[in-house]
C-alpha cells in the first residue's frame, strides 16, 4: 500500500513539475534571447551581448514610449485609488438605494472584453481630439483600473467593525477626521493592493491603448505590439525582461509594504 | 429588528457625493461609448438588423464564431486538466513545493499578455526556439510550421489563462476543512476514493468559477490571437478589430461586439455567484 | 482632571423610534439627575440599546426630545454632543497604542501636548493600567481592553457617560470586581451614567435607579430596592431576582390585603392595584426567601418537597404544590429545612405584605 502511494505521489509530483515548467518556460526563455548577440533568434544563443539592452535604454522611440506609459500609469494609479476608495466608502458605509445593482455595474469594466471598449472609446474620443492625449489615456485607464480598487477596498471596509468609526465620532472627531485617523490606516493594506493592481493594469493595458494611441504619444504596449508584428528583433526581449523584473520588484515591494502596514494596524 | 438601519451609516447625500465621481467617469468613458457603438449596429447603414443577419448567415462569419467557441472550450478544458493538479499542489500543507508553485503561477500572472504572447512567438517561429532545438538535434529536418495556426493560438491562450483557472480552484481547495479528508480515511476510504468522494465535490465551486472565468476571457481575447494567430485563425475579437480598423465598418463591428457582449455578460450574470471576483483579485 | 467632574442631567422626553411596523422605543420619558447612575434594564429587543444609541446620536428619534443639562441635543451630530460612550466590544483603535487611544478625544479637542500627556497618565492610573501605555489593544486581555475603553471615555471629563453592556464579555469574578470599580469611579468623577444591561443583578448592584424596559416601553423606574420589593407588574416581578409566580383567583380583600385561592389552598397577598374584581384571575408573586415552610403545618399552601438544591449560602427547597404548581423556598443552609427528604409534606405561608397579587392578563412570563 505504501509503495503504491509512493508511486502515485511521485507521478503526481512529476506531472506538476511538467505543468510548472509549461507555466514558467515561455517567460524564462525571454531572458537568454535578450542576451543574444545577433538579430537572428538562435537557440541556444551563441554568446552574450548587452547590445539589445543598450539599444532599449538609448533609443528615443523605446525610452519615450516607456516614460509615457509610466507617466500614465502613475496618474491612473492616483486617480483610480482616490475615486475607487471614495466609491467604496460610499457603497459600504453609505445608505444608497439599489446598492447591489450599482456594485455590479461598477465591476463591468472587468468583464467586458477590451476590444469592445477599445473601438467604442475610439469612436467617442476621436471627434473630441482625445485620442493620443495624456488626458484620454488617463480617463480610460482609470475607468478600467478602478474596479480592482473598489473590489479590494470594499472587502477590507466590510471587515472593519463600524463601531470603530462610531467610537471616533463619539470622542469628538469629525467624519473626515474619523476617516483619516481611523478608517484609512486600517484599510491601507487594501488601498495599497488596489493601487498596485491599478498601476499594473494601466502599464500592461494593450488593446485600448493600441486603438487610441496617436502619432506623437505611443504607449509602450502599442510600440511593443507593432514591433512584434512587423519586426521581431531581440530588443523586444530586452524590453520584456526589464518589464518583468520591474513588475516582480514592484509586487515584492508592495507585499513588504502591505505586511508592515498590517502589522502597524495591530491586526 | 429586521429593518433597523446599519448603525454608523453615512447620510444619503454624502454617499451619493462619494460615489458620484466614479459613476460619472464610468458613464462617460465606458457605458456611453459602448451604448453608442451598439446603437450604430442597428441604426447604420440603415435602421435594421442587417448587420446581425450578415453576421449569423454568412458562412465566413459563422465560422469565426464557431471557431472562437471551440477554441474557448478547448482552452477551458485544457486549463482545467493542467490547472487542477497545480491547485491541488498549492492547497497542500507542505511549504517548499507550495512556494515554488505560487511563484510559478504568480509571475506569469503579473506578466502582461503581450509579453507572454511574444514569448510564444519566439518559441514557435520557423526560426524560433523549438525549431532551433530540433535543428540542433537533426540538421536535416524541415522546420515545423507552428505559428499562426489554431494550435498555436490554443497553446498560447491556455498558457496565458491558466493562472485564472488555478487560483479559484486553489482557493476552494484551501477552504475545505482538513478534518474532512481525514475523516474519510479514518472511515476506510483509500486516498483515491477520498479524493473523488470528498475533495473533488467540495472543490467544484472553484472549478466552476475557474471554468467560467477562463471561458469568458477566451471569448473576448484579442492580444494573443492577434499576435500568435494569423488570417486563418480569425476569432471574434480579431474580427472586430479587422472590421473596425481595416474595413472601417463600425456598425458591423458594433454588431459583432454586441453578440460578444451578450455572450460574455450573459454567462457572467447567470453564474454571478460562482465568480466571486474579489477572491481572485485579492488573492496575493 | 481633579476627579470632580460635574455631571449634567439627562432628559429623555417622550421619545419614539419605529422601524416600519416595529416600535423599538415607544413613548419613553425619564430624567437622570446630575451625577446619577441609571441602568436601562431589559431583555433583548426591549429597546434599551436603541435608546442609548439615540442618546449618543447614532440614531434619531422619530418623536420626542433629548436633553443634556439645559441643552437640547436631539439633532446635534454625534461628535458634538460631548457625551462619552463605552461600546460593548470596546471599539479600541487597533492601530493605536493604549496611550494614543486614550489621548484621542483630547487631540480632537486640541488639548496641548503637555496637558494631554498628563491627563492621559492620570486616566491610566485611575483605571490601574500603568505600564501598559505603549501596548497595542491586540496585546491586552479582555479585562485590560475594557479598562482602556473606560479610560478613553473619562479622560476628557464628559458630564455624561453611556455604557452599552461593557462587562458582558468578562468572566463572572472579573465582572463582579469591575462592577464595584466602575461604581466607585463614577462616584469619584460625579458624571451621570446611563448603563444598558440585560443582567438584573448587575443593574441592582450598581445603580441609583433602574429603568426596566420591555417591548420598547418603560415599565418601571425606581431605586433597586423599590423594584425588588414593589414590582409594578408581573413582568418586572419575574425579571428582577428570583420570584415565584402562582396562578390563582382573588378571593376577598380588605385592610389593604387580600386572599388568593389556588389549587393548593389559600394564601395572603397585597393586591398590586385597586379594583381587581373578586373572582378574577391573578398571579401571586412571592420571593423564595419570604416563603415560610412548616413541616407538619395546617394553614397555607399544601405540597411536598421534590428537591433540595445547595446554593452555598442558602438552600433552595423545591416544593411540588397540590394542583401541579412549583414553589421555591430559600432557607438557610444550616436550617433543618435544608435537610428535608423528597416526598415530605409541607405547608407554605407568609404575611400578606410579602406577596403581591397581579391581575393575570395572560401571556405573562411564567
Amino acid at each position: 500500500m505504501t509503495k503504491q502511494a509512493g508511486l502515485a505521489e511521485w507521478l503526481f509530483r512529476a506531472l506538476c513539475a511538467l505543468i510548472l515548467v509549461f507555466l514558467m518556460l515561455p517567460t524564462l526563455l525571454i531572458l537568454p534571447v535578450s542576451f543574444s548577440p545577433s538579430t537572428e533568434l538562435a537557440f541556444p544563443p551563441r554568446g552574450l551581448s548587452l547590445r539589445w539592452y543598450q539599444l532599449f535604454f538609448s533609443d528615443p522611440g523605446w525610452v519615450d514610449a516607456t516614460l509615457f506609459s509610466l507617466g500614465i500609469a502613475a496618474l491612473t494609479t492616483v486617480c483610480s485609488t482616490v475615486v475607487g476608495t471614495m466609491a467604496s466608502v460610499g457603497l459600504v458605509r453609505g445608505r444608497l438605494p439599489g446598492r447591489q445593482t450599482l456594485e455590479a455595474l461598477l465591476l463591468a469594466p472587468l468583464i467586458v472584453p477590451h476590444i469592445i471598449v477599445a473601438i467604442a472609446v475610439y469612436l467617442q474620443f476621436a471627434p473630441l481630439g482625445l485620442t493620443g492625449t495624456r488626458l484620454g489615456f488617463v480617463l480610460i485607464h482609470t475607468a478600467l483600473a478602478v474596479p480592482y480598487v473598489v473590489l479590494v477596498v470594499s472587502a477590507a471596509l466590510q471587515r472593519l467593525p463600524p463601531s470603530l468609526e462610531m467610537a471616533g465620532l463619539n470622542l469628538g472627531a469629525s467624519r473626515l477626521r474619523c476617516f483619516w485617523s481611523i478608517t484609512m490606516p486600517l484599510i491601507s493594506p487594501a488601498i495599497l493592493a488596489g493601487a498596485v493592481f491599478s498601476a499594473l493594469a494601466s502599464f500592461d493595458e494593450t488593446v485600448v491603448s493600441f486603438f487610441i494611441s496617436g502619432v506623437e504619444h505611443q504607449t509602450i504596449t502599442r510600440k511593443m505590439f507593432e514591433d512584434i508584428e512587423f519586426n521581431v528583433s531581440p530588443v523586444i526581449a530586452a524590453a520584456s525582461t526589464v518589464f518583468v523584473i520591474g513588475t516582480v520588484a514592484l509586487m515584492w515591494l508592495a507585499d513588504t509594504a502591505k505586511r508592515s502596514a498590517t502589522r502597524r494596524s495591530g491586526a | 429588528m429586521a429593518e433597523a438601519p446599519r448603525r454608523g451609516q453615512l447620510p444619503l447625500s454624502l454617499s451619493m457625493l462619494l460615489v458620484a465621481p466614479l459613476v460619472l467617469l464610468l458613464a462617460w468613458t465606458f457605458f456611453l461609448p459602448i451604448g453608442k457603438l451598439l446603437l450604430t449596429s442597428v441604426t447604420e447603414p440603415s435602421f435594421s438588423l442587417d448587420n446581425y443577419r450578415r453576421l449569423l448567415v454568412e458562412p465566413l462569419y459563422r465560422q469565426v464564431i464557431i471557431r472562437t467557441l471551440w477554441i474557448a472550450l478547448v482552452c477551458t478544458v485544457s486549463a482545467l486538466l493542467l490547472g487542477y493538479p497545480i491547485a491541488a499542489l498549492m492547497a497542500r500543507p507542505g511549504r517548499v513545493a507550495v512556494k515554488i508553485a505560487v511563484v510559478c503561477v504568480m509571475i506569469p500572472l503579473w506578466t502582461s499578455a503581450l509579453i507572454r504572447s511574444y514569448a510564444w512567438i519566439m518559441l514557435l517561429q520557423r526560426k524560433g526556439v523549438i525549431n532551433s532545438v530540433l535543428l540542433g538535434l537533426d540538421p536535416a529536418a524541415k522546420p515545423l510550421n507552428m505559428l499562426y495556426t489554431d494550435g498555436a493560438v490554443l497553446m498560447a491562450m491556455t498558457h496565458v489563462l491558466l493562472p485564472f483557472m488555478i487560483l479559484p480552484i486553489a482557493s476552494a481547495l484551501g477552504s475545505i476543512p482538513p478534518d474532512l479528508p481525514r475523516a474519510a480515511l479514518n472511515l476506510g476510504a483509500g486516498r483515491v476514493r477520498t479524493f473523488f468522494a470528498v475533495t473533488l465535490p467540495l472543490s467544484l465551486p472553484g472549478v466552476f468559477a475557474g471554468c467560467l472565468l477562463v471561458f469568458v476571457m477566451s471569448l473576448g481575447f484579442y492580444v494573443t490571437p492577434a499576435l500568435v494567430g494569423g488570417p486563418q485563425t480569425l476569432m471574434i475579437a480579431t474580427l472586430i478589430a479587422e472590421q473596425a480598423t481595416t474595413l472601417l465598418n463600425w456598425p458591423f463591428a458594433g454588431a459583432i461586439s454586441c453578440v460578444l457582449l451578450v455572450l460574455s455578460l450573459g454567462l457572467t450574470v447567470s453564474f454571478k455567484r460562482l465568480l466571486r471576483l474579489e477572491r481572485v483579485v485579492a488573492h496575493d | 482632571m481633579n476627579g470632580a467632574v460635574h455631571g449634567l442631567e439627562v432628559g429623555i422626553h417622550d421619545v419614539w423610534r419605529r422601524y416600519g411596523a416595529v416600535t423599538a422605543v415607544g413613548g419613553v420619558s425619564l430624567t437622570a439627575g446630575a451625577g446619577e447612575f441609571v441602568s436601562l434594564l431589559g431583555p433583548s429587543g426591549s429597546g434599551k440599546t436603541t435608546l442609548l444609541m439615540m442618546l449618543a446620536g447614532f440614531e434619531e428619534p422619530d418623536q420626542g426630545r433629548l436633553t443634556v443639562g439645559d441643552r437640547d441635543i436631539t439633532r446635534v451630530p454625534p461628535n458634538k454632543r460631548d457625551i462619552a460612550m463605552v461600546f460593548q466590544r470596546y471599539a479600541l483603535f487597533p492601530h493605536m497604542t493604549v496611550a494614543e487611544n486614550i489621548a484621542f478625544p483630547l487631540r480632537m479637542r486640541r488639548v496641548g501636548r503637555a496637558e494631554r500627556e498628563e491627563r492621559v497618565n492620570r486616566a491610566i492610573a485611575m483605571v490601574k493600567l500603568d505600564a501598559l501605555a505603549g501596548r497595542k489593544p491586540a496585546e491586552l486581555s479582555g479585562g485590560q481592553q475594557q479598562r482602556v475603553a473606560l479610560a478613553r471615555a473619562i479622560v476628557f471629563e464628559p458630564p455624561v457617560i453611556l455604557m452599552d453592556e461593557p462587562l458582558g464579555a468578562l468572566d463572572k469574578k472579573l465582572r463582579q470586581h469591575m462592577q464595584s470599580e466602575l461604581r466607585q469611579l463614577q462616584q469619584r468623577l460625579g458624571a451621570t451614567v446611563i448603563y444598558v444591561t440585560h443582567d438584573q443583578e448587575e443593574a441592582l448592584t450598581m445603580s441609583d435607579r433602574v429603568a426596566v424596559m420591555n417591548g420598547g416601553r418603560l415599565v418601571q423606574l425606581g431605586p433597586p430596592r423599590e423594584l425588588y420589593d414593589r414590582p409594578a407588574d408581573a413582568f418586572v416581578a419575574d425579571f428582577i431576582g428570583e420570584m415565584n409566580l402562582l396562578p390563582g383567583t382573588l378571593d376577598g380583600s380588605g385592610n389593604g390585603g387580600c386572599t388568593v385561592r389556588t389549587a393548593a389552598g389559600t394564601a395572603a397577598a397585597t393586591p398590586s392595584t385597586h379594583g381587581i374584581a373578586p373572582g378574577s384571575a391573578v398571579r401571586l408573586a412571592i420571593r423564595p426567601e419570604h416563603v415560610e415552610l412548616v413541616q407538619d403545618g395546617t394553614s397555607g399552601l399544601r405540597g411536598s418537597v421534590t428537591q433540595c438544591v445547595f446554593n452555598g449560602a442558602s438552600t433552595a427547597v423545591q416544593v411540588g404544590l397540590q394542583g401541579g404548581a412549583t414553589l421555591r423556598a430559600d432557607v438557610g443552609a444550616r436550617s433543618d429545612l435544608a435537610l428535608l427528604r423528597p416526598g415530605t409534606p409541607v405547608t407554605a405561608s407568609w404575611p400578606a405584605a410579602n406577596a403581591i397579587a397581579f391581575p393575570d392578563i395572560g401571556g405573562t412570563p411564567g
